[in-house]
């Protein structure tokens, strides 16, 4: 998968992958469910190139975000990843179409015949406009090697550097537009000091045990370009966090960590299961007692 | 279409005496005359790996996609299903394809796609300084073997054969001639074909001299049809196995080159389009709003929503 990841980075091919996790490292349980490729899906593939990656917490954010997902993949041109895990990939549920914003298909943004063709062309936002074969104007030319606005193999220091910071300058960008989607969840308790963190699936589980115990709950929906000052807002008054995460090292707390946010506590599960209610909560009620002595 | 222009104007970064000169030459030699028989050269994109042969596409004024290691297959295979109107040429080292890419290229003959493969086999790894390949023959001291290999070289050809290429050839780049005639066959051939071609890597394994020794043309069947009965008849399968078994990349036997086997077959794309046609059109002809609706944006839908309509 990376080979081809890195590919799209350096191409610019939008595209969109879906990783569905399971325990590992190497086959591990191949049947049962985990959150073990976090760093995994923000670092796969060579070199530095701006990704999108998405971690739904329920069947309505996976049918939002992974349509938002293609729009942003062609918008900007990049590789977008839409993390899942086992329980949510391979669950069957049914939800309310209408309770999910409609996402509408953008079309990207499309060469404008002003000036000759190039497939790479250098722009403000860093995003160069889409021409397809076959076009009798446009010679379009696609490459995974370093190059010049017109597609062509390139060396050169400075063109070397150009060409990275407008890749990168897209990453900006889509970092101000994802702060303007709920690109961070907020439930249970808001009054509440203490604060369960956590990603993907497990935001039911924890939606659940936050409404029992009076806690809030923080879900970051968004994992990469991370929205740090929607996550910055949510944590206004917290006092304890307590991360929760299907893998055996606090992937998530480990992220957060990387952008100054504190994780006080970690309720870690990875034996391929799914957390139970009951266990959970009497896991997080022991945290809560230790901040309480 | 007397102003068609094939040049970049990116500087040439191969040694003087590559191989790839002759590939280089046949291939803009064929788009030429494509363009002059009326086919739209917007309609060709050239698919490469990496290698010292990639950097063909840097030289070609046609669409094209730069790929990576091994992936040449694929890639083109990819193209050529978005939109099956296009002619779709890959070009590929034999590391790079005999190696890494092997299953892609054996799946590829198999399902018979329409895309050409040019594979320029210069028997070792030239852009990294001489590593041994797929094709290198036994005891071929390189920069990894220094000692020599131990090991005997894939026949490409023979293998190709077996997993159901409908054309297979195999071209030299010391005879530019018969290369260009080749490609050119190639190129027009419907479904999958290959070319090998013995493109010579002056610098890290120059064969020339050997090859010019051992080289000889495959007889085409005259035109007055007299049998000399050393003609080739590349609709014979037997035929065209005893000829690909002549040398197998490392005896000193002759080294045959032309076109060893031709066969008319249906295409993966013309089953693939009819599936889709099929799937797409549940009852009573009517096109899928999916495919209407998308139809101005992406020539995949256009593409398709064509020869659906086509076949209605």
């Amino acid at each position: 998968m990376t080979e081809g990841l890195s590919f799209a980075g350096m191409a610019e091919l939008p595209v969109v992958l879906v990783v569905s996790q399971r325990p590992g490292p190497s086959t591990g349980l191949p049947t049962y469910t985990a959150q073990g490729d976090l760093h995994f899906v923000l670092n796969a593939g060579q070199g530095d190139f701006t990704r999108l990656v998405v971690a739904p917490g329920d069947a309505e954010e996976s049918y939002f975000w992974s349509a938002l997902a293609l729009n942003l993949a062609w918008k900007y041109q990049i590789p977008s990843l839409i993390l899942m895990d086992k329980t949510l990939s391979e669950g069957t549920y049914s939800f309310d179409l209408t309770s999910v914003p409609e996402v509408k298909e953008e079309t990207p943004v499309l060469w404008d015949r002003k000036q000759p063709y190039q497939r790479y062309s250098d722009t403000p936002d860093g995003v160069s406009p889409l021409a397809f074969v076959p076009d009798k104007e446009a010679v379009i030319k696609i490459n995974s090697y370093e190059h010049d606005e017109s597609g062509i193999t390139a060396e050169d220091p400075q063109k070397t550097k150009q060409m990275n910071d407008k890749r990168l300058r897209k990453g900006v960008f889509l970092a101000e537009e994802l702060e303007t989607y709920p690109a961070v969840g907020v439930y249970g308790n808001k009054e509440s000091k203490q604060a369960l963190v956590c990603w993907g699936s497990n935001k039911g589980v924890c939606v659940e045990v936050g409404v029992r115990l009076g806690l809030k709950v923080i879900q970051p929906v968004v994992l990469n370009p991370f929205p740090a000052a929607q996550f910055k807002s949510a944590l206004k008054g917290i006092e304890q966090v307590i991360c929760v995460e299907n893998n055996a090292t606090g992937q998530l707390a480990r992220l957060l960590n990387t952008y100054n946010f504190r994780v006080d506590e970690k309720i870690l599960k990875y034996d391929g299961r799914a957390f139970g209610l009951e266990e959970l909560e009497e896991s997080v009620h022991k945290k809560i007692l230790m901040k309480a002595k | 279409m007397s102003q068609i222009k094939l040049e970049t104007g990116a500087q040439n970064t191969w040694c003087p005496g590559c191989g790839n000169f002759a590939i280089l030459n046949s291939v803009k030699a064929v788009l030429k005359g494509l363009a002059e028989e009326g086919f739209p050269l917007e309609n060709v994109v050239l698919v490469t790996g990496i290698g010292c042969h990639a950097k063909i596409v840097d030289y070609i004024n046609v669409n094209s996609f730069y790929s990576i290691h091994g992936r040449v297959t694929p890639a083109a295979e990819g193209i050529k299903l978005a939109n099956p109107a296009l002619k779709v040429i890959g070009f590929a080292g034999d590391g790079d394809t005999y190696g890494e890419g092997l299953e892609h290229l054996i799946f590829a003959a198999k399902r018979n796609i329409d895309i050409t493969m040019i594979i320029h086999n210069n028997r070792v790894y030239g852009l990294t300084a001489g590593q041994y390949t797929p094709t290198s023959p036994l005891g071929f001291k390189g920069r990894s073997t220094p000692q020599g290999t131990l090991e005997l070289p894939i026949n490409p050809l023979e293998l190709m054969l077996s997993a159901g290429a409908t054309f297979i050839a195999r071209g030299y780049s010391g005879h530019l001639d018969l290369l260009k005639k080749i490609i050119k066959e190639a190129v027009m051939h419907k479904g999958f074909a290959l070319v090998d071609v013995l493109q010579v890597c002056v610098t890290f394994f120059n064969m020339y001299e050997y090859y010019n020794k051992k080289v000889y043309e495959l007889p085409v069947p005259s035109a007055s049809g007299g049998l000399s009965g050393k003609d080739h008849y590349p609709e014979n399968y037997d035929d065209a196995l005893k000829k690909i078994r002549e040398w197998d990349y490392n005896s000193d036997g002759p080294i045959a080159t032309g076109i060893f086997y031709r066969k008319e077959q249906p295409t993966f794309e013309e089953h693939f389009l009819k599936q889709l046609g099929e799937r797409a059109l549940p009852s009573g002809g009517q096109s899928s709003p999916f495919l209407a609706e998308r139809a101005g944006q992406v020539c995949l839908a256009a593409k398709i929503k064509e020869v659906l309509e086509k076949a209605i």
